[in-house]
């Protein structure tokens, strides 16, 4: 496991521990963290800026550009993946909503949850020393 | 965004329809609708459900907030309708 698959995995541990003792926006942050950490580990494996929101949106396009080559998709599963992860990130940064019909119930979060942690395991296989991805 | 919001529209009436079809009232609100999908998605094994379900809610948001880039729009339209697809299918499926 690399040093950033690690750093994910951690965050993801602490984020379980967080939103068992109930602190949806602690927990939020850290999902979200979790899946930022794993998407910069593509992104410095290939040499891609992923610092600003934008740079990340532009990797996940990278990768669902990549994707498109490798095998028939019915669509851009990075992308849909990275939709989850930001509504982490959402939740996290957002004092008051605008529209409240947009915060997720408590199905929503473990939906979530369990997203983001696949997104995860998926950009392993991207980030790890045996990937094709170029 | 008129046509995202109709993809929206149809989405919730599937997933409404599933929900009239397992005899229990629904109240149309995003929380029973959430509880639904987690629910096809673990009946079924089907992890595309709640990234599909999320597209479709971001789509819905496009249209109140246009925050949407047009990349992000084309992207969540194709997750969008895959979700319908699937949804149908389901549907189908839970009413046989």
């Amino acid at each position: 496991m690399t040093e950033h698959a690690l750093k994910a995995q951690d965050l993801l541990d602490s984020a379980d521990r967080v939103f068992d003792a109930g602190d949806v926006r602690e927990g939020s942050r850290l999902m979200w963290e979790a899946a930022r950490t794993a998407i910069g580990a593509v992104a410095a494996k290939h040499g891609w800026p992923c610092e600003s929101l934008d740079e990340i949106k532009q990797v996940i396009y990278r990768l669902d550009g990549i994707e498109k080559g490798r095998k028939c998709t019915e669509y851009p599963k990075h992308l849909a993946h990275f939709g989850v992860a930001d509504k982490f990130r959402e939740h996290a940064e957002t004092d008051e909503w605008e529209y409240p019909e947009f915060q997720w119930s408590d199905a929503g979060f473990r939906m979530g949850r369990k997203s983001v942690k696949e997104y995860i395991a998926l950009l392993s296989e991207y980030a790890g020393p045996e990937s094709n991805a170029r | 965004m008129a046509g995202a919001e109709m993809l929206w529209g149809a989405s919730v009436h599937v997933i409404n329809a599933i929900k009239h079809l397992s005899g229990t009232r629904h109240s149309g609100n995003n929380r029973d609708r959430e509880l639904i999908v987690e629910y096809l998605s673990d009946q079924y094994g089907n992890g595309d459900l709640p990234r599909g379900f999320e597209a479709i809610s971001l789509l819905h948001n496009h249209f109140y907030t246009g925050r949407l880039s047009d990349e992000e729009l084309s992207g969540y339209l194709a997750t969008g309708i895959d979700f319908l697809n699937r949804m149908l299918e389901l549907a189908e499926r839970e009413s046989a």
